[in-house]
């Protein structure tokens, strides 16, 4: 049954059908050749209202948007400009630091190249970074920052895995770091040899930076630290945030209106939330078929009779993960996680860092051509033709996939800060 | 037509009210939980089973929203490179696709709330008040329904009407 039903729902989808209908549809259509009643897929879907941590994803991804909405990237950004201008290639890694930030705070969701790539082109340009590196870097940061929390595709892959999201939070840390890390290298060696200008120190504009981002300051401090002390998990971090930003940027900064801003940006924040809840919902039933009909067994089972090591089993895998990922990505976690926990867990991988491997192909995915989100976002941002992005991101490229090498065959690295 | 757009309008107005309104109380509901957790060690037991339902009910809104907006995920890239002349037919191929989806998805939910209401289920209690699964799993059917209306409207609405209001 499901092998007819398979080619059908992959013709379907090329076809631009949303993809709750083709799971919703797909799982009706799997149950009703099991015998089972259609209704049980709503039985399903209403255990979207049994997952305490799933309030987490409404209230991040509203702060989020209310942050990017707000005046804070160019207050962040000024600040990061004022700490670290001055180093050799400064300006890029201040635009690396303050993207990946803000990719993490607004769920990486694709606004980072909007809403920070158009500040960023002009002063790195002006400073005489080339062309070619400038569109690289800013089209990689739109999804950099996904590993570290509170980035909505990790909470969405710790609710479908059903791991814990603080720990899958920690293991991400030092994954992200390195990440952030390398790229900065290149910027300094690039920055270097095509001579760019230094920005002057001052104290006196770090000073007014720092006193106009006073309130946002804390705010990482406070999420990301009340998560690893323990103070309170991810979803009343959720709810700390949502509060803290409603009231930093509608009374303090006055950024926002209370009734002509924040209503709009709500109903913004909840066209996502609903797309997201729409593929969830339907494909826990559908995935629940496919796991009582033991497919992640059978999958292990032929898998195994080819691949017996653990090593190309994880060369595989990321090969499957960076194309199905380039597809749709909140999709593809909601879809694939819960079909490869299990035939991850049976070659010995543990599930948190299958976790980690899993979002950074999903950040790669993002950026990979032919089809990757960013490059599609850049591309109508910085008005160039997509040719010309797919070689401005070839050594960003080679520097996330290294990355990903690494992190997939030394475990180590996100399992050390999950212990 | 046009006053079916105009009665369609005043329905998303509606949503949005909805959204908004259940927004606002998650945040200042939740951050009260949070608050008597850390300084009172306690807390209100059925606010948690509440919030829960309502981010089912809010994330709902935000796909009948959604379907109106044409926000919901589909792998758009391939559309993209289609031939100019064929989007339009693939638009439409896709709307009447999601349309019959969405109508068999309410059929199943109509059948489950049926049932739910049969059996008197609960879904959980406000202090001693019982609060009915049916009413509470409501919102389910009538997401599909929404869904299914929004996208139906959407196959005639002229393109310049389509940008949601953002």
């Amino acid at each position: 049954m499901a092998i007819l039903v398979a080619p059908l729902i992959l013709l379907l989808a090329f076809l631009g059908a949303p993809v709750f209908t083709l799971i919703g549809g797909g799982s009706i259509f799997l149950f009703a050749g099991a015998d089972i009643d259609s209704s049980a897929v709503i039985v399903e879907m209403l255990r979207l209202a049994s997952l305490p941590a799933l309030i987490a994803i409404p209230l991040f991804t509203f702060s989020g948007y209310l942050l990017a909405e707000s005046k804070a990237p160019q207050r962040m950004l000024a600040l990061a400009e004022a700490l670290f201008g001055a180093l050799p290639g400064g300006l890029a890694i201040v635009a690396l630091f303050t993207t990946a930030l803000f990719t993490a705070f607004t769920g990486a969701s694709g606004v980072t190249i909007i809403a920070l790539g158009g500040l960023l082109y002009p002063m790195l340009s002006k400073q005489g970074y080339p062309e070619k590196f400038t569109l690289g870097l800013l089209t990689t940061t739109g999804s950099l920052g996904l590993l570290f929390p509170p980035s909505l595709p990790i909470i969405l892959y710790a609710l479908v895995a059903k791991i814990n999201i603080d720990r899958l939070f920690m293991a991400g840390l030092l994954p992200g770091a390195l990440l952030l890390v390398a790229l900065s290298v290149y910027a300094f060696f690039t920055a270097r040899s095509s001579g760019v200008k230094h920005i002057p120190f001052s104290w006196h504009a770090l000073g007014k930076a720092a006193r106009n981002a006073a309130w946002e300051i804390p705010l990482p401090f406070l999420i990301i630290g009340g998560i690893y002390r323990g103070l309170f998990t991810a979803s009343e971090a959720a709810s700390v945030m949502a509060f803290y930003v409603l009231i930093t940027e509608v009374l303090v900064y006055k950024d926002l209106h209370i009734t002509r801003d924040v209503p709009r940006v709500a109903v913004k924040s909840m066209l996502l939330v609903g797309a997201i809840f729409m593929v969830l919902g339907t494909a826990l039933g559908f995935t629940n078929y496919l796991i009582d009909a033991q497919i992640p067994g059978k999958i292990f089972a032929w898998l195994h009779a080819y691949v017996s090591s653990k090593l190309v089993f994880l060369v595989l895998l990321n090969a499957f993960l960076l194309v199905i990922n380039m597809i749709e990505i909140f999709s593809a976690i909601i879809i694939v996680v819960p079909i490869i926990v299990p035939v991850a867990a049976q070659y010995g991988i543990d599930p948190v860092h299958l976790g980690i491997i899993f979002l950074l192909n999903l950040e790669i995915g993002y950026m990979l051509p032919p089809l990757g989100l960013n490059l599609f976002l850049a591309s109508s941002r910085f008005h160039r033709k997509l040719p010309t992005l797919y070689r401005a991101i070839g050594p960003f490229l080679l520097i996330l996939l290294a990355m990903l090498a690494l992190v997939t065959y030394l475990p180590g690295i996100s399992l050390i800060g999950a212990k | 037509m046009r006053a079916l757009y105009r009665a369609e309008e005043y329905l998303v107005k509606a949503e949005r009210g909805a959204v908004i309104l259940l927004i606002f109380a998650m945040v200042a509901l939740s951050f009260m939980q949070v608050l008597l957790r850390l300084f009172l060690h306690s807390g209100i037991v059925w606010l948690d089973p509440l919030l829960r339902h309502m981010v089912l009910w809010a994330g709902l809104f935000g796909a009948a929203l959604a379907a109106r907006y044409a926000h919901h995920f589909a792998l758009e890239a391939f559309v993209h490179l289609a031939p100019k002349g064929l989007r339009r037919p693939l638009e439409i191929f896709a709307s009447v696709f999601t349309v019959a989806a969405s109508a068999l998805l309410f059929y199943a939910a109509w059948k489950f709330i049926r049932d739910e209401f049969a059996s008197g289920s609960v879904a959980f209690y406000i202090d001693r008040l019982p609060i009915k699964g049916g009413w509470v799993e409501i919102i389910i059917p009538a997401a599909f329904a929404l869904i299914g209306l929004h996208t139906l409207i959407g196959i005639f609405r002229p393109k310049d009407h389509l940008e949601g209001p953002f």
